[in-house]
C-alpha cells in the first residue's frame, strides 16, 4: 500500500488547505443563516402604531377598547382640540387619532359605526387598527348578543389576546430554508474548492513527468498504482463528505435530525461527491503544473456554483442560464436540495423528482469517470 | 546481463534508436557517452520498458525486458535524468517512498532508507522538503531513492548534470562505491571525463548507433591519435610545416593563430623530435603540451565533430 500511504501523506501536508476551505464555507453557511434568521423574525413582528385616543364616552365599553388597544399599539390619551389634533397628524407624532363620541356603549351595540379614525394623510395604518377594532367590537356585540354583560364581554375578549397558536405547517413552508439547507446549498463550493484543488495537487504531483517515469520503472504494477490512487481518492472524498455532515450536524444538527428528508439530504451529498472526485480526477489527469491546478479550480469551482445556483437562487437565474445550467450536475444537486428544502410531505411527485435529480447526478459521475478513464489510457498510449 | 539486439525506436520521421546492440556484463560500471539527442535516454527509456520501441529485443538478466516484468523491474534502480521526488514530501520520505515500491517489510525498508541517507551524507537534511536542498543534494537526494532498495542493477541517466564539482566528485565516488558492493551500473553521460573517470567500459553513441565500445584503452586505441602536441605562441612560416609532417609518427599538422597542433601516432619521443625541429630551425615559441587521445579525439576522429557540439 505504498503508493496509497504516498497519496495520503500528500494529502496530510494539504490539511490546512482544506481547513481554510472549511473555514470560508463555515462562514459563508454560519452568516447566510443569520442573515436568513434576521430577515424571518423582522417579516412576522406585529407593529405598534401610536395612537391618540380622544374618550368623549368614558363609559365601560370605551375603557375596555382603550385597554384592549394598549396591548397591541402605543396608546395615548388626547383632548378634544381640532388644533392640537392636526398638529400631532402633522408632525406625525402620532399615526392616527381614534374618536370616541358620546354615548358610544349604545351606539355600538345597536350596530351603529360610531368611531372616527383619523390618520396621516398617504399611509395605510388606520385600514390595519380599523380592521383589528373592528374585529373586537364584532366579539363583543357577538358576546352581548348571547346573554353577557359587556364586563364579562370585555373579559372574555381580552383572554383571547393572551392566547397562543402554534402553526402546524413546517417553517420550511413559510419562505425560509432551515439552516442546514444553507449548509447543503453551499456544499458544492466546499467539495468542489477542496476536492479538486487537494486532489488535483496530489494528482499533479504523481503525473510529474520524472516520478511517473521512476514509479512505471518500479516493482509495483501499474493497475495496482492505479488502484492504490482509486482508493486514496475515495478515503480522502469520503473523509471529507463525513466531515461536511458533521459540520452540518455541529451548525443545526437538532433541526436536521428531526427532518424526515435527512436521508435524501445525505445522499444528494453523497452524489455530489463522487461527481467533484470524478472532477478532481480528470482535472489532475490533465494538469501536471501545481500553479496551473490553483488557477483552474477558483473559476471552475465558481462558475459551476454560480450557474448551478449554489450562490444566487434558482427563481433568481435567467431562462437562458437555466438552460446552459442543466449541464452541470451542481443544478442537478441543488435542484434535489431545493426540493427538499421547500417539502413539506413527501408526495411521491417529491420523491420522483427527488431521485431524478439524484440519478442524473448519478449519470454525471459515471460520464465523467468513463472519461477519466478514456483520458488516462490516451495518455498512456502516448508513449 | 543486459543484451540489446538490433533496437530500433521511431519518433515519426526522426530514428531515435538505430540498430543499436549493446552487451554489458555484471559488476561493470557501463558508461553510454554521447552528445545530446545521440539516444542515450531513449535507450535507457526502451530498457526500462518505459518505451515501447518498433524493433529488436531487450533482455535483463536473461529474461525479455517488458512493461509487466516485476521481477526483473525488483531488481533495478533507477536514477532519471531530472530530479524525480515528491516536493511534499521530506527527504526521508522520499527515500521511504521509492524504497516501498520495492521493499515491503517496514523494518527492512526503514533500515534501507537509513543506509541510503549515510550513503549519499543527507543525514543533516531528513526532515527537509527538497524545494530546501541545494541542486547538489537535490541531485544526492535523487540517488538515494533510485537506490534505496540496493538493486542488482543501477541505471544512471546524466545524474550529475548541473551539479556543482564538489557535489559531482562526491556522486561519482558513490557510483564507483555502489559498484564496489556489486552493483552493476549504466551510466549515460555526455561529460567524457566523468565517463572516463569511473567507467570500465563505454559505448560512444551518436544518431542513435553505436559507433564504438570497449574499454577506454581499446576506444582509443581505434584511432590513429596517440599523442597530441600543442605549442602555443609560435612564429613560424608555411614552408616549415611539411617538414613537421616529414618527422617520424606524425600524420596531422595544423598552425592557426600562432599555435601549432601536431598528431602522433602513439610512439614515443615525438615531443623530443618536434622540439629539436623548432630549436634547429631557430623558431621562437611559448608554452609546450603534450596530450593523450581523449573520448573526444575518438568521437572527433570517428564522427569528424566533438562530443559537445
Amino acid at each position: 500500500m505504498t503508493v496509497f500511504k504516498g497519496y495520503m501523506r500528500i494529502t496530510k501536508r494539504l490539511l490546512g488547505m482544506i481547513l481554510m476551505y472549511v473555514v470560508i464555507f463555515t462562514g459563508v453557511t454560519v452568516s447566510m443563516q443569520f442573515v436568513a434568521r434576521g430577515t424571518e423574525s423582522s417579516a412576522y413582528r406585529a407593529e405598534r402604531l401610536d395612537i391618540a385616543v380622544v374618550d368623549e364616552d368614558g363609559g365601560a365599553l370605551a375603557k375596555g377598547l382603550v385597554s384592549w388597544l394598549s396591548e397591541k399599539h402605543n396608546v395615548t390619551g388626547m383632548e378634544k382640540n381640532e388644533e392640537v389634533m392636526q398638529e400631532a397628524l402633522y408632525y406625525e407624532t402620532v399615526d392616527l387619532i381614534l374618536q370616541i363620541p358620546e354615548n358610544f356603549e349604545e351606539k355600538c351595540l345597536s350596530g351603529e359605526n360610531a368611531l372616527s379614525l383619523t390618520k396621516v394623510p398617504g399611509t395605510y395604518n388606520a385600514v390595519y387598527a380599523s380592521a383589528q377594532i373592528n374585529t373586537f367590537l364584532n366579539q363583543v356585540r357577538t358576546y352581548r348578543a348571547a346573554g353577557y354583560t359587556i364586563s364579562e364581554a370585555l373579559e372574555k375578549c381580552q383572554s383571547q389576546n393572551d392566547s397562543q397558536v402554534n402553526m402546524l405547517a413546517d417553517s420550511k413552508a413559510k419562505n425560509g430554508m432551515q439552516s442546514y439547507g444553507y449548509a447543503f446549498r453551499f456544499m458544492p463550493y466546499l467539495f468542489l474548492t477542496a476536492l479538486c484543488y487537494v486532489l488535483g495537487l496530489i494528482l499533479a504531483s504523481f503525473r510529474k513527468k520524472e516520478v511517473k517515469n521512476r514509479m512505471m520503472a518500479s516493482a509495483v504494477s501499474l493497475r495496482r498504482q492505479n488502484g492504490e490512487g482509486i482508493l486514496a481518492f475515495l478515503v480522502v472524498g469520503t473523509a471529507m463528505w463525513l466531515f461536511s455532515i458533521l459540520l452540518i450536524l455541529c451548525i443545526d444538527g437538532k433541526s436536521f435530525l428531526a427532518d424526515p428528508n435527512k436521508w435524501y439530504y445525505i445522499g444528494n451529498t453523497l452524489l455530489l461527491m463522487l461527481v467533484c472526485l470524478a472532477i478532481a480526477f480528470i482535472l489532475g489527469l490533465l494538469v501536471s503544473k501545481p500553479s496551473v491546478v490553483n488557477s483552474i479550480v477558483t473559476p471552475l469551482s465558481l462558475g459551476m456554483c454560480f450557474l448551478g445556483g449554489a450562490f444566487v437562487q434558482m427563481s433568481l437565474l435567467g431562462e437562458n442560464v437555466l438552460r446552459v445550467s442543466q449541464f452541470l450536475p451542481v443544478y442537478w444537486y441543488e435542484v434535489v436540495n431545493d426540493t427538499l428544502s421547500n417539502c413539506v410531505s413527501m408526495t411521491d411527485g417529491v420523491r420522483m423528482s427527488i431521485y431524478k435529480g439524484m440519478g442524473i447526478q448519478l449519470l454525471f459521475a459515471l460520464a465523467l469517470i468513463g472519461i477519466a478513464m478514456a483520458v488516462s489510457k490516451m495518455k498512456q498510449q502516448d508513449r | 546481463m543486459i543484451k540489446i539486439e538490433n533496437l530500433v525506436k521511431r519518433y515519426g520521421p526522426l530514428v531515435a534508436l538505430d540498430h543499436l546492440n549493446l552487451e554489458i556484463e555484471e559488476g561493470e560500471i557501463f558508461g553510454l557517452l554521447g552528445p545530446n539527442g545521440s539516444g542515450k535516454t531513449t535507450a535507457i527509456s526502451c530498457l526500462l520498458a518505459l518505451l515501447k520501441y518498433d524493433k529488436g529485443n531487450i533482455e535483463v538478466f536473461g529474461k525479455t525486458m517488458t512493461p509487466d516484468n516485476y521481477e526483473v523491474k525488483k531488481q533495478i534502480g533507477v536514477v532519471l535524468q531530472n530530479v524525480a521526488v515528491f516536493d511534499e514530501m521530506s527527504v526521508r520520505e522520499n527515500i521511504d517512498y521509492f524504497c516501498g515500491l520495492y521493499v515491503s517489510g517496514k523494518e527492512k525498508r526503514k533500515a534501507l532508507t537509513e543506509e541510503a541517507i549515510r550513503f549519499v551524507g543527507l543525514e543533516d537534511y531528513t526532515k527537509m522538503r527538497p524545494r530546501q536542498l541545494s541542486g547538489g543534494l537535490l541531485r544526492r537526494l535523487n540517488i538515494a531513492c533510485g537506490i534505496a532498495h540496493q538493486p542488482r542493477l543501477i541505471i544512471m541517466d546524466e545524474p550529475t548534470v548541473a551539479v556543482d564539482p564538489q557535489s559531482r566528485n562526491k556522486i561519482l565516488e558513490g557510483i564507483k562505491e555502489l559498484n564496489r558492493k556489486g552493483a552493476t551500473i549504466i551510466y549515460t553521460s555526455h561529460y567524457m571525463e566523468e565517463v572516463e573517470q569511473i567507467c570500465s567500459r563505454i559505448a560512444i553513441l551518436d544518431h542513435g548507433r553505436c559507433i564504438a565500445q570497449g574499454t577506454k584503452e581499446e576506444l582509443k586505441s581505434m584511432i590513429k591519435t596517440g599523442e597530441k602536441i600543442t605549442v602555443e605562441g609560435i612564429l613560424m612560416e608555411e614552408e616549415n610545416l611539411p617538414d613537421i609532417r616529414n618527422l617520424p609518427h606524425v600524420f596531422d599538422v595544423t598552425y592557426e593563430n600562432q599555435e601549432l597542433t601536431v598528431r602522433c601516432s602513439g610512439a614515443k619521443h615525438n615531443l623530443v623530435r618536434v622540439l629539436n625541429y623548432l630549436q634547429e630551425k631557430d623558431i621562437a615559441f611559448g608554452r609546450v603540451f603534450s596530450e593523450l587521445p581523449t573520448l573526444n579525439d575518438v568521437f572527433l576522429e570517428i564522427t569528424g565533430k566533438e562530443l559537445r557540439d
